[in-house]
């Protein structure tokens, strides 16, 4: 059977879980790898949640959050916004790869553009493989 | 398998030349933490340390000729380790193997013939003085100006030699030149590890001043001060040596030299390693500028012992440094960030080096470089 | 009462463990005069067939220092674990792997072949490996077999106690001594330091956590008053556990983090991450890019005594299942 990547998807309450919704109620076909979790916003997500997520099996971990200036909590998406990127650099430290982490601003308008984060994700890390951590 | 390190008969080398301080070394880093290359490139001494410990230095490597000798890492250093004797021990070594660099071979052998790293004819050593009230050294004369090749030789540098005269005429002091009887104080060449140059240019100052009568050395260069003071003796004889910033000094505190001409600059000093690091003299410059009306005397980021090197020291003058990787570009930059008009200095080769950083980044019109005695001069009502 | 049996072992460390022991000075004759140490290598002659002649439970005590990289540390903690009534993880190897951990960024065959084959001072072009088993006219040599995994001692055995610090500082030691002497041991699972962040014990001056350059410690003096964390230098005070006495904020050095995750706290790396991350305020791509290359070693920087007990532990080995 061939690799389907399990993704674990951190959405942000007020734009990208809404967009995440608008692309399921336009009935918008896109490949089925992301389980989400709803959390109020992108600054929730703690570089120990990505972490988590890999040691508890996920292949890639999605971070969605409202474009910057528009975060509902004002301030919460440049936190998300400067983590993220200071983890992948650590990430690649212990040998994860920087497709595997991926930082991503969707509004609640945007249904087709989290579909198609989506499949893009799922295709770059089918072709880098299962995650499959050495403990 | 066999272990290749420590290699014996390498480290007893190193040990022959002169550089067993290594053994002090217990790897901490903050030599690497210290020294002023790693603000341009990187540059590790106590890796180069932790070779020499092994045995296992690369002779063939630019490595072992970047160490300027500003004694950032000595000062610092909580063992006392003498790296600066370390690299030289270790470029003893490469001279005699003639790993040296082709620029600085050139300086050497230049130093070997005519006593001059410029390659300058020797019979011309006193030309810099021919215009001025300048007397030969003889026997009884009280004081011998050793004006330094630097000052001797090249026209920029030569208000250096020229402005001491101007005071030591002032105060009608008995002084002379030993003009073509001189060489080079070889202190440069010693710490770029040509150790039998050295030797050589010591010996025929030695017997110049001796034959002369030689007791007190007025010399213009920190690096001649250093080497007359502290590396002559080992000849068995000793001279007592002033530098000009201290004669400066001494004269103006018996108010024998009253500078009156208001100047109306803001001067930085720049502390040179030779005569701040090498032998503690930071006060007497400064006191120097102080007592010239209408200056106002700021202080560099990096003064005193934190000083930071011209990039001149221990034969890297003759090297090539690419413009990215320049010491003298960053201290030109400092002087300029406190607001600075002139950049007070009191050694040639600062002199040299930080007029070409001046020059090369187009700062010349709004930053003046002045020798601490040429101020004076220029301080004194005639 | 009769004397408690102690034992002490150095296992993946470097020895400043049991220094810190004997820093405790005089009072090692009152540790002499509480109990019978029956293992001590650095010490003392006892040999491990002493260790195995105990019964089961006959040591009180047992002080263990290091992390757990081969099989002979292995068997060695298994040893110990069944003779002892208490094993203490002493030191930031024993409790989170300590520095020794950080070798978990390589594994095994990366290990050897720097120590034997890279190494400037050595010349093995041969490739010659140290074995498990060598035959030799004799007969059979032993080695231990090399961890690709650098291990904490509660991921080997069962641990009661948990003793931070690289090494511990002298007064929790003798909290331990005096806890020992009464018998007033705290609940097993405790770590014998502070619950709160080292940050709470910092008597520096904290004014807004609000940074727009990062330093490393050579290239600034920092404000001796100033919370460094404020003047852009890394301290790890906010993710670390406290109780060491605020010893290397006092030498105007910040926080390395040695003491591990404050209690409640798994992932120390990580938490420290967010924190440097949220409090540098800057917005826009390019300034976060540069932020990002100015903390020039995030895994070794977080995770300096903490690889062993993080959450990913080590790097991925690829194409390994």
């Amino acid at each position: 059977m061939a690799f389907e990547p399990k993704i674990v998807g951190f959405l942000c309450n007020w734009c990208s879980y809404a967009g995440a919704d608008l692309a399921g109620t336009s009935r918008m076909k896109y490949a089925p790898n992301v389980r989400v979790i709803r959390v109020m916003c992108s600054g929730r997500v703690e570089p120990a949640f990505v972490l988590k997520a890999f040691k508890e099996g996920a292949d890639g971990v999605l971070i969605c959050g409202c474009h910057p200036g528009d975060c509902h909590y004002m301030e919460g998406n440049y936190k998300a916004a400067r983590r993220i990127p200071l983890l992948k650099k650590m990430l690649s430290q212990f040998g994860i790869e920087d497709e595997r982490v991926r930082l991503e601003w969707v509004s609640a308008a945007e249904g087709d553009r989290f579909a198609s984060i989506v499949n893009d994700m799922t295709k770059k890390v089918k072709e880098l493989g299962p995650f499959r951590n050495q403990s | 398998m066999k272990a290749v390190a420590p290699f014996k008969e390498a480290i007893d080398t190193v040990i022959e030349a002169g550089g067993d301080a290594f053994k002090l070394c217990y790897q901490c880093g903050v030599c690497s933490g210290s020294c002023p290359w790693n603000l341009v490139r990187t540059f590790l001494p106590r890796k180069l340390i932790r070779e020499t410990q092994f045995g296992l230095v690369d002779l063939e490597s630019d490595e072992i000729w970047r160490c300027v000798g500003c004694r950032t890492c000595v000062q610092r250093c909580p063992r006392g380790v003498e790296l600066v004797d370390i690299m030289r021990a270790i470029r003893r070594i490469a001279v005699e193997w003639r790993a040296v660099p082709a620029s600085l071979r050139t300086a050497m052998t230049s130093m070997g013939t005519v006593g001059n790293p410029w390659g300058e004819a020797r019979e011309k050593r006193a030309d810099w003085a021919k215009d001025l009230d300048v007397k030969t050294f003889t026997k009884g004369t009280e004081l011998l100006l050793f004006p330094c090749c630097t000052p001797a030789y090249d026209p920029r540098a030569r208000v250096m030699a020229t402005s001491v005269v101007k005071i030591l005429n002032a105060m009608g002091a008995d002084f002379g030149i030993l003009g073509v009887e001189e060489s080079c104080c070889g202190e440069s060449v010693r710490k770029a590890g040509d150790e039998a140059l050295f030797q050589s240019l010591a010996r025929d100052n030695i017997t110049a001043f001796v034959e002369n009568g030689v007791k007190k050395i007025l010399t213009v260069s920190p690096h001649c001060y250093n080497s007359f003071k502290k590396e002559y003796p080992e000849f068995g004889l000793e001279f007592e040596v002033i530098h000009s910033t201290q004669y400066l000094a001494e004269l103006i505190e018996q108010g024998r030299l009253k500078p009156t001409k208001e100047l109306n600059k803001r001067v930085a000093y720049h502390d040179s390693c030779c005569l701040g690091r090498y032998n503690d003299i930071y006060d007497e410059p400064r006191e120097v500028l102080k007592s010239i009306p209408g200056i106002e005397l700021v202080e560099l980021p990096d003064s005193r012992e934190e000083s930071l090197c011209c990039g001149g020291c221990a034969g890297r003058l003759w090297l090539e440094t690419p413009k990215e990787e320049r010491l003298s570009d960053i201290r030109i930059e400092q002087a300029l960030e406190v607001g600075a008009d002139v950049l007070a200095l009191s050694c040639p080769y600062c002199f040299l080096n930080l007029e070409d950083s001046l020059l090369t980044m187009g700062k010349g019109d709004v930053l003046e470089l002045k020798d601490v005695t040429q101020l004076v001069v220029e301080a004194i009502q005639e | 009462m009769a004397k408690l049996k102690l034992a002490l072992y150095w296992s993946a460390s470097c020895g400043g463990c049991d220094v810190a022991v004997l820093d405790i000075n005089e009072k090692i004759l009152d540790v002499a005069a509480l109990a019978d140490i029956v293992l001590w290598p650095i010490a003392l002659d006892f040999k491990y067939h002493h260790v195995e002649a105990m019964p089961d439970g006959a040591i009180d005590v047992c002080l263990w220092n290091g992390a757990v990289r081969n099989s002979e540390q292995e068997g060695i903690a298994k040893l110990l674990r069944a003779k002892s009534n208490a094993m203490v993880a002493f030191g930031s190897c024993a409790c989170f792997g300590g520095i020794p951990a950080l070798a978990n960024f390589n594994n095994g065959a990366q290990a050897f072949e720097r120590a034997y084959v890279e190494a400037p001072t050595n010349d093995n072009s041969e490739k010659v490996f140290p074995q498990t088993k060598t035959g030799v006219a004799e007969g059979e040599l032993e080695l231990p077999e090399f961890y690709d995994t650098v291990l904490a001692l509660e991921q080997v055995v069962p641990v009661e106690y948990f003793m931070p610090g690289c090494p511990p500082p002298v007064d929790l030691i003798l909290k331990v001594v005096d806890a020992l002497a009464t018998g007033q041991l705290p609940p097993p699972g405790a770590v014998i330091a502070s619950e709160k962040t080292l940050c709470d014990e910092c008597d520096r001056v904290k004014e807004e956590k609000k940074i727009s350059k990062i330093y490393r410690p050579h290239e600034i003096i920092p404000d001796p008053e100033r919370c460094l964390l404020e003047q852009g230098l890394i301290c790890m005070g906010p993710a670390t556990r406290g109780g060491c006495g605020q010893r290397c904020i006092l030498a105007n050095m910040p926080c390395r983090g040695c003491f591990g995750p404050p209690a409640g706290v798994t992932d120390q790396g990580a938490k420290m991450l967010s924190a440097l991350a949220s409090i540098y305020e800057v917005k826009d791509d390019k300034e976060i890019a540069a932020m990002v290359e100015e903390v020039v070693d995030p895994a070794g920087t977080f995770y300096r005594f903490g690889m062993s007990t993080s959450m990913l532990r080590r790097k991925r080995i690829v194409g390994v299942s």
